[in-house]
């Protein structure tokens, strides 16, 4: 059988549904960025073109709903996993599910398989179309989500990944290795997959070495609801697992902060205050009503900290949220789908006023939330969530910090991550060698030689004498891989190939530099000195939130002496 | 159904995580245990009616929280308006004893409390039914170290329970109940006014910081 990727309809029909919907996609196209920045490699720009129809068949009509736990029958919501309890409707969703029967989105499909980005890129519209609105292919959903990592990468995981994968896999911190421990049989507790042994196993290894690799973070609970979705679909592919989680947490740095403890509290309270006025601006009524007696962070925080994937009566729910998020971006993605619960939720959160917050908390906490969207998922992911306009969550309103709310820490992340880590790593390398102690501006020239053009800050900054604790854990990973010949033998240069920075970064590179020199002179002990009065005070002024007239006067006292 | 307002009572559920939150809530509320409890992102509650001193009923609101300490900051929506804190540890678990002052002290600052100094605290000792070699040695010594040290030396109800096997929980919450409702009726009493308590929440939380935690 003949069959080739049918463009002029694809685009065609991409012209009618632009001219209909009348979107601007920002919001995806600004994510594609995102995604190719970060992916961005020297040696492999290749598209691979070897995925055809044949494959594609293959894949739609081989697939073993059996081995599938997160797929459910859209009518009964009974997992699919045990084809002996089928019943009519369950049949009937997996034969319809077998076949897609227009060429139009085969084209599609084998378009975007072969080439995620351009296919984006010319066809926003058609994307969200059959991503959002009619939701992946069941079959096609693991292939789909490898290809937004790799996207330009063939199907190779970029070697940067792969070798901090490979060579991070000790010197574990013994206090997250049992946090990890405690949290891998209570994510998805009734999932059999995550029971195995191996599963176990991988999951404890992938997120103990991103806790090395990503010491600012380390581990946090709530990662695991999307590690777990992430090694699920990716058949157990620990590797690209791994470079997934760097990618996300690198491609959207407030991501990464609302689980990092020294911003979580500070990150958290922003995007509180931005889906406020979001909600404020979409549906006045309900933002009004709901302001009077209800805390929005006592359920805000519980979905966005487990990735809304917590408490949801079925896991094809947790399928498309993750699809929603990949393709929109997680932050906004997961503003989308909260704004979209409480909306949905409205009839209900209309009729219960002062006095009934915990029946709305316990609606808003648990799996009731997804009420009538679980029989329509279409609808709420296509409909709803596409309904409003990009503009709204993209010209967010500035965050005014309350006065002492700052993050303690001064907050220096970048999103290259990765390049500070090797950064630092260097920094190590320079001072073992020398066994001198330079000061600080020094050592950042010296690994700016190593690291010749670019520049960002380290993360793993000692400079405000806040990471001591973390001190010892770093030197021995780091001692232990400066005997590595394989990474310290590398080239420089190469590494700076394979990690192109944001462009973003690069803005924030003459700042930061000013900064560092001004605070290398600054005798650390006054600063810490001054960073615990700081917190006191803060402490304190927490205290004293609620009150009106006194603690209005208090504050002004406190904010002069600060 | 009488028009006369209901007593609600607001318990928070503290501690390290693994520890037992969620099964000691969930064995009191709805009498079973499992093993197949989530991690608690963020925080959940569950409520129960209840009758304490002579035929008195009051609803119970038990606040389950994260045990990850980076989680310690996040409290100040749950906390408000608490009227009895649960610190829980694990028998087997000598740090999740050690860290209870710490709990109690984030509770504390973030809290909000009227009554710092005579908040009802209790203490409850979860997992008891696990084999006596895993439990912490000489835990009694330790335990009361603790309370003399690093709790002030109040005299805190402790507890011993097992979630799983069901000892010891209704007995624990019963009187979590009656501590809860003195607290509750204290700040009726009090008509509910915390303005003067600024700068005693302010000196206490100086004073702990000052002494530095032991552990």
């Amino acid at each position: 059988m003949s069959f080739s990727v049918d463009w002029e309809s694809l685009l065609e029909f991409e012209e009618s549904l632009s001219s209909s919907i009348s979107k601007t996609n920002a919001l995806l196209l600004h994510n594609l960025e995102l995604k190719i920045e970060l992916n961005r490699s020297s040696n492999c720009d290749l598209p691979a073109n070897d995925y055809g129809i044949e494959r594609l068949e293959n894949d739609m009509n081989d697939y073993d709903y059996c081995s599938d736990e997160f797929t459910t029958c859209s009518n009964c919501g009974q997992s699919l996993y045990d084809d002996s309890a089928y019943k009519n409707c369950c049949k009937t969703f997996v034969s319809c599910q077998r076949v897609i029967s227009s060429n139009l989105e085969k084209s599609f499909w084998i378009s975007f398989i072969n080439n995620p980005s351009s296919t984006i890129n010319t066809l926003p519209n058609y994307t969200e179309l059959l991503f959002l609105r009619q939701g992946l292919p069941i079959q096609l959903r693991s292939t789909i989500w490898k290809k937004l990592f790799l996207m330009s990468q063939g199907n190779v995981i970029p070697e940067t990944s792969r070798l901090v994968y490979d060579n991070f896999q000790h010197s574990y911190s013994l206090e997250i290795s049992k946090q990890i421990s405690k949290d891998l049989s209570r994510t998805f507790p009734l999932v059999n997959f995550f029971k195995n042994e191996d599963t176990i196993n991988n999951l404890s290894t992938i997120l103990n070495v991103y806790a090395n690799y990503d010491v600012e973070l380390g581990y946090c609970q709530g990662l695991l609801f999307l590690v777990g979705v992430l090694y699920y679909h990716f058949k157990s592919d620990s590797t690209l697992t791994f470079h997934a989680l760097v990618t996300i947490m690198e491609s959207e740095p407030e991501l990464h902060d609302i689980f990092t403890s020294s911003t979580m509290s500070y990150t958290l309270n922003k995007w509180k205050f931005e889906f406020s006025s979001i909600l404020q601006e979409t549906d006045n009524e309900l933002y009004e009503h709901l302001n009077k007696f209800v805390d929005m962070q006592v359920f805000l925080y519980q979905w966005w900290l487990s990735f809304i994937s917590s408490h949801t009566p079925d896991l094809s729910i947790v399928n498309r949220v993750m699809d929603f998020c990949l393709l929109q971006g997680w932050k906004i993605g997961m503003f989308k789908i909260s704004l979209g619960l409480l909306l949905m939720n409205k009839p209900i959160l209309m009729t219960l006023d002062t006095g009934d917050e915990e029946v709305i908390y316990q609606h808003l906490l648990n799996e009731s939330k997804w009420g009538i969207a679980v029989k329509d998922l279409s609808a709420f992911f296509g409909d709803l969530l596409l309904s409003w306009e990009d503009s709204i969550f993209m010209e967010l309103p500035k965050y005014e910090e309350p006065l002492f709310q700052k993050p303690i820490k001064s907050h220096k992340r970048t999103p290259s991550a990765m390049m500070s880590r090797f950064k630092n790593l260097s920094i190590n390398l320079s001072r073992n060698r020398s066994n001198s102690s330079s000061s600080q501006i020094d050592r950042y020239s010296s690994s700016e030689r190593l690291l010749s053009g670019f520049s960002s800050v380290s993360v793993f900054s000692t400079k405000l004498g806040n990471r001591n604790d973390n001190n010892g854990e770093l030197d021995s990973i780091y001692s232990d891989i400066t005997t590595n010949s394989e990474l310290s033998s590398l080239p420089p240069k190469s590494f700076s190939d394979n990690l192109k920075i944001p462009y973003y970064t690069k803005c924030l590179k003459h700042e930061q530099l000013i900064e560092d020199n001004e605070s290398a002179d600054i005798n650390n002990e006054l600063l810490d000195e001054n960073i615990r009065l700081k917190t006191l005070l803060k402490r304190a002024y927490n205290m004293i939130n609620d009150n009106e007239s006194e603690s209005s006067a208090l504050k002004c006292e406190i904010s002069e002496v600060i | 159904m009488s028009g006369r307002k209901k007593t609600l009572l607001k318990v928070i559920i503290l501690g390290d995580s693994g520890v037992g939150k969620t099964s000691l809530m969930q064995q009191f509320v709805n009498n079973k245990f499992s093993h197949q409890y989530k991690a608690t992102i963020g925080a959940d509650f569950l409520t129960k009616e209840i009758t304490i001193d002579n035929n008195k009923q009051v609803t119970l609101q038990i606040w389950d929280t994260a045990g990850q300490e980076r989680f310690q900051s996040l409290g100040v929506a749950f906390y408000r308006g608490a009227d009895c804190c649960v610190l829980c540890y694990d028998v087997t678990n000598e740090k999740s004893l050690n860290n209870l002052s710490s709990w109690k002290d984030e509770f504390l600052i973030q809290s909000n409390v009227s009554n710092p100094q005579d908040f009802p605290f209790i203490i409850i000792g979860n997992k008891i039914d696990v084999d006596d070699s895993k439990k912490i040695p000489s835990l009694q010594k330790k335990l009361n170290n603790i309370t003399n040290n690093q709790l002030g030396g109040l005299n805190y109800p402790v507890f011993e329970t097992s979630a799983k096997d069901s000892i010891n929980v209704e007995l624990a919450f019963e009187v979590i109940a009656k501590m809860a409702l003195q607290q509750e009726e204290l700040n009726d009493a009090n008509g509910n006014d915390v303005s003067d308590d600024y700068n005693d929440a302010i000196n206490i939380h100086l004073e702990n910081d000052a002494g530095g935690c032991a552990c």
